[in-house]
């Protein structure tokens, strides 16, 4: 029999789980949608309006001599002499000029994407391999691996930009009598290029080791056990059961770190500077310093726009592996 | 918790060859050596930057030249002067305010989209994945035009007859101005990383919690979150490292004083002065900034392990 | 890092702890007269309100709190400002706060331009880099100082302070060229008539030459005998003096200088080396600050490719394809990547004959070898910049001869505050003399009254004493950079190309064509 105190913590409880329960009633359908209200309220007023917003702003002109953001509608003009290149004096370097492929910013950024996405992923799984391991001071070798993502990107390229600035670094001496760069290798692009790699590399492997030894982590440990005593090798115990049960978590880091490595700046501005190594939002943000509002909405999208080919070729590809269930 | 078990190592006494006989004899300890090698490299690339910083750090102001492996001279009074000159703790602490609520907010509403995207099937699942991964495709700048607007009150949103023109809030200097656009910002990461995690989980788990009465979201809380402890600790971490290092929001939401909830970042600029810096303060300040995410990734890190060690596997 | 805007002149905020045992030791605190000066503006001290005049009237006394955007140094020393001010005449009903800002000059222009299009109303006062004040008042974001300043403070402005930095306050001439697509500046630019004032100086900035004295001397010269301190020399002589300085001693650098690819090589130090040429990027001193699109875009000119080439021999030294006879090479390699910061660091630790900087650079150089054990303040000396082509020679009006870039900062008024009279009665405060005075000797900042830069009327400020006749010099000498609101697309396009000249990566004639090109399709892009 219950007493009155149960019923009284019984109806409490039950008013608590009361949405819980009502959701029980609702179909898969209805139930998926419900779960996505926080996430579809958050994203729709602080990222896709502001989107729109700024896509309204990339129709209308500059408008440099008047306190608004952005003048008059113009259409598709923006992106039209954007394109055509009939901007590239304001962009600061040619979006794609085939006369100079390599100062400009789109060959620069994929390139920069191309070795940088390799290097980390290489190096971060074979980070993510070694953290999977137990061994004594794991747990400090997993911090020390995983502290390059905690520095600020100021303070990345602060570190760069000093070791290798003459007079206060030793960086431009060893590498210069090494052979590897040039008197000046922070106004020399392809100098520049390679430490900005360098930083990358040595800051975002830490991004994709932390994804990867997440999915390491979840790898039930007895399938080893019943690999080993079928008797297969290392490699192919790492071929055909590490591999596998990895490489979602695995595409999910590759995804995004592409995503943003396509958007590099920070780093950029940081070491040598927008104009010695040209990328595509270093010009979405000199336009947007300059006060070209409706020029930096529209090589922002443009931007976009291409970074979302390069994505559809992942997704393309790996559509059915992404999404389980 | 792995299979292998680790041997001691072997000296490393003993010429070439004889070490060689004894690695074809016996590959583990080959792979043992490897290991250690592998692992002091990646010990030895990862930290070298951030030891520099330290010797940077270390410098005397006026000794700043030629910086090498070792600082010219010894000066760990950076380390406090750099907190008399800027209230450098209330930087640190609006930073880890505003990271640990966005973490909590994101992590709270990414796993019930992950359980959603990741467990259900309706219609919609494919173009909202995509809509949310377009998100991640803009560079800041797109976004901070538009909300800076909205945060400084200058956006109307409704207009209703009897109530009024509703206007967007004015949390200029607040948090507020950072928690929220940033739950936005980071929630696609976060929701494919739980989507992945969460998918993984085998039906039947979650079926034997249903069948002893858990409701689906209860079995969300009491079976799937832990279970993926690896996937949902590694998300709030990348959560709050990158809310926590944030500058380019907060730049606009704040003035820049510690007083108005300005971030880390904005602290470490601030000790550059018009032409020079202080580069030895900003050193330090980087180093005592990381300890906060230090004490958070070994922190996540526990929880890893015993959320794999606790085996809630009934199977 | 690389690309902290340029401008401004400021003690350097490190130096803030030195800089009071400094003041201290020299007694100067409150012990600098300036005799001789009496003018008519500025209230006797404790006879209540500034006399404000026509215009602005009293607002009945009434006050109201106006709030300053400083930067740390000053807020740091918020109540002795704020007793400066009263002391200066301000009325105490008005009630003074401060916001501390960055000290970085892009990031407070950001800043500034997102609080004014989001119409805040506080910070009352701005403080704004004289570099990019112009685009502010074109775009109607200002409050007209001339219809508010007293006749006192109008007529000392005009005749006590240097005309360049003035000039970098005032409204342009016909702020829109041709081809305006904006209807509501299309017919001339907002901020009113031309010429009217919006700003006013409350620090200012002129590069000269700092270098090592007894260095110079153990070579065998002399420059106090033929006042290198007032009379400038031409580059030549000064590429011989340093070479020979620097082969005579023992230190690693000649002349350093900041010539990496960012804003300050094409807004100051280029700009001075160009102008001291006799050459100019959009022709004389009248089409400065416009009408954009309609004024002629002038780098592809000989003056230009001279200046280039010098500096390409003073870097590279004659082996130098494009080398001009005559000139030594004195830099190192290390210009073309530096910034001020890492150029200065040599000389204040000795280890530099000479440098071209702020003058910053003159107070913490001094401050550091008087901290060092062997050299003494007295081993600094200052110079205006060298000059290869005259004033008369040249070809545009007002340029040649000498130059400094200009830096510096002014105050504005927020158009959108509630206190507007209140604002410019704190502006007019700053104007008084005892607050120059106070803001000279204890926050460290050169002013743009040229009467603090006589000795006489100022006494003993260590430790700009010996140098304030060539600080004077240069500010008689000053050029502005072109600032309109297009000059941040234009510096950027100037600093990269001229890096690459001299760099060695592209010929001057080519690379200027091309600029030259660049240039005018930006002016033409309003």
């Amino acid at each position: 029999m219950a007493t009155s105190d149960e019923h009284g913590r019984g109806r409490v409880r039950s008013a608590a789980v009361a949405p819980a329960n009502w959701t029980e009633r609702l179909s898969e359908q209805g139930f998926a949608y419900v779960l996505l209200v926080p996430t579809l309220l958050l994203v729709s007023t602080m990222a896709l309006w502001p989107l729109v917003s700024t896509f309204e702003m990339s129709l209308r002109a500059d408008a440099l001599f008047s306190a608004e953001y952005v003048g008059e509608f113009v259409a598709f003009e923006n992106y039209a002499e954007l394109l055509t290149g009939q901007r590239n004096a304001i962009l600061g370097s040619p979006f794609l000029d085939f006369s100079q492929p390599f100062q400009s910013a789109l060959t620069v950024t994929l390139i920069y994407v191309a070795i940088a996405v390799t290097l980390e992923t290489v190096i971060g799984f074979g980070q993510a391999l070694v953290l999977d391991q137990s061994f004594r001071g794991r747990r400090w070798v997993r911090v020390a691996i995983l502290i390059p993502w905690a520095v600020p990107i100021a303070i990345q390229g602060l570190i760069f930009w000093l070791f290798f600035q003459p007079g206060i670094g030793v960086g431009t001496d060893v590498m210069q009598s090494l052979g590897v760069f040039s008197a000046n290798p922070l106004i020399n692009t392809t100098d520049t290029l390679i430490i900005v790699i360098v930083a990358d590399v040595w800051k975002t492997s830490a991004f994709m080791a932390l994804l990867i030894l997440a999915g390491l982590q979840s790898v039930d440990r007895s399938l080893y056990d019943v690999a080993k005593v079928a008797g297969a090798s290392k490699s192919q115990q790492f071929r055909y059961i590490t591999f596998p049960l990895v490489l979602p978590a695995l595409l999910v880091a590759l995804l995004f770190r592409t995503i943003q490595s396509m958007r590099v700046y920070g780093i950029i501005e940081t070491t040598g500077g927008c104009s010695t190594l040209p990328s595509l939002t270093c010009m979405v943000v000199s336009t947007f310093r300059s006060g070209r509002y409706a020029t930096s909405a529209a090589v922002a999208f443009i931007t976009a726009g291409i970074v979302a080919l390069v994505a559809l070729v992942y997704i393309v590809k790996f559509a059915d592996l992404e999404v389980g269930a | 918790m792995a299979s292998q078990t680790v041997e001691e190592g072997e000296s490393d006494d003993g010429p070439i060859a004889q070490r060689a006989q004894e690695a074809i004899r016996n590959p583990g300890d080959a792979y043992q050596f490897l290991f250690y090698v592998v692992t002091a490299f990646f010990l030895v690339t990862t930290l070298f930057p951030f030891y520099w910083l330290l010797v940077l750090a270390l410098t005397p102001g006026d000794r700043m030249t030629d910086i090498g492996l070792l600082p010219n001279g010894f000066n760990p009074a950076s380390f406090v002067e750099m907190f008399q000159r800027l209230p450098f703790h209330v930087y640190m602490f609006n930073s880890i305010v505003i990271a640990l609520t966005t973490t909590v907010i994101v992590l709270l509403v990414a796993s019930f989209a992950g359980y959603a995207f990741g467990r259900l099937q309706f219609r919609g699942k494919t173009a909202l994945l995509l809509v949310l991964l377009a998100i991640s495709y803009f560079p800041p700048a797109a976004f901070i035009i538009p909300l800076f607007q909205f945060f400084t009150g200058n956006v109307e949103i409704l207009t209703l007859p009897a109530v009024g023109t509703i206007e967007s809030p004015n949390w200029f200097n607040t948090p507020g101005a950072m928690v929220t656009p940033f739950s936005a910002l980071f929630l696609p990461l976060s929701i494919f990383i739980l989507t992945t995690f969460y998918s993984q989980i085998p039906d039947g788990l979650e079926d034997a919690a249903r069948v002893e009465g858990a409701t689906r979201i209860g079995a969300l809380f009491r079976v799937i979150i832990p279970l993926s402890a690896p996937g949902v600790a590694t998300a709030g971490v990348l959560t709050f490292i990158g809310v926590y290092n944030e500058f380019f929001i907060s730049f606009l939401m704040t003035d820049g004083q510690a007083q108005n909830w300005a971030p880390i970042v904005w602290g470490v600029v601030n000790y550059q002065g018009q032409y020079q810096a202080f580069y030895n303060l900003m050193a330090a300040a980087s180093i005592v900034g990381v300890l906060p995410v230090v004490i958070l990734v070994v922190m996540a890190q526990e929880r890893i392990v015993s959320g794999l060690t606790a085996g809630a596997l009934k199977e | 890092m690389s690309q902290n805007s340029s401008s401004g002149a400021d003690s350097g905020p490190g130096a803030s702890s030195s800089r009071r045992r400094f003041v201290k030791a020299v007694g100067v605190a409150g012990a600098v007269g300036l005799a001789g000066c009496q003018d008519g503006s500025g209230p006797a001290a404790g006879t209540g309100t500034g006399e404000t005049g026509d215009g602005t009237g009293g607002d009945g006394g009434g006050g109201g709190t106006v709030e300053m955007a400083m930067p740390s140094n000053v807020t740091d020393r918020a109540e002795d400002t704020r007793q400066a001010l009263y002391d200066a005449g301000l009325s105490e009903d008005v009630e003074v706060t401060f916001l501390s800002t960055s000290e970085i000059s892009g990031d407070v222009e950001a800043q500034y331009r997102s609080w004014l299009n989001a119409g805040r109303e506080t910070p009352d006062v701005f403080r704004m880099d004289s570099g990019w004040t112009i685009p502010f008042i074109v775009r109607d974001q200002l409050v007209n100082l001339s219809e508010h300043l007293s006749d006192e403070a109008t007529s000392m402005l005009d005749e006590h302070y240097f005309e360049a930095p003035l000039e970098s306050a005032r409204a342009p001439a016909q702020a829109v060229g041709g081809g305006a697509t904006d209807t509501d500046t299309a017919s001339g630019g907002g901020g009113g008539p031309r010429g009217e004032l919006y700003g006013v100086p409350w620090q200012v900035g002129f590069p000269t030459i700092q270098y090592r004295k007894d260095l110079v001397t153990d070579a065998g010269f002399d420059p106090e005998g033929e006042n290198w301190a007032t009379e400038p020399m031409t580059w030549q002589r000064f590429s011989e003096v340093i070479s020979e300085t620097h082969g005579n001693a023992d230190v690693q650098y000649g002349f350093n200088w900041q010539g990496t690819d960012y804003v300050g090589l094409a807004c100051c130090t280029f700009n001075e080396f160009m102008s001291t040429w006799g050459g100019a990027y959009f022709g004389g001193r009248d089409t400065l600050f416009g009408p954009v699109g309609d004024r002629p875009v002038t780098v592809n000119e000989e003056p230009v490719h001279q200046a280039l080439a010098m500096v390409r021999t003073l870097i590279h030294g004659s082996d130098d394809e494009y080398a001009l006879d005559g000139y030594q090479q004195i830099s190192p390699n290390a210009v073309l990547e530096w910034t001020e910061g890492p150029s200065l660091s040599p000389f204040t630790n000795g280890n530099a004959v000479a440098l071209r900087y702020w003058p910053s650079g003159i107070f913490e150089a001094a401050t550091a070898f008087e901290e060092s054990g062997d050299l003494s303040p007295d081993d600094l000396g200052t110079m205006p910049i060298p000059y290869a082509v005259t004033e008369d020679e040249s070809e545009y009006e007002g340029i040649g001869g000498t130059a400094s870039a200009l830096g510096g900062w002014h105050l504005t008024v927020n158009p959108n505050s509630q206190n507007v009279d209140a604002a410019v009665q704190v502006i007019e405060a700053t104007m008084q003399q005892s607050f120059r005075t106070f803001q000279f000797s204890e926050l460290g900042y050169l002013t743009g009254d040229q009467r603090l830069f006589d000795p006489e009327n100022v006494g003993d400020v260590d430790p700009w004493g010996p140098h304030l006749e060539t600080l004077r010099v240069a500010g008689e000498n000053a050029i502005p950079r072109p600032v309109t609101v297009v000059w941040p697309d234009q510096s950027s396009q100037i600093a990269s190309r001229v890096n690459a000249v001299l760099a060695q990566q592209q010929a001057p004639e080519e690379a200027m064509s091309a600029l030259a090109q660049s240039l005018e399709e930006i002016e033409q892009s309003v």
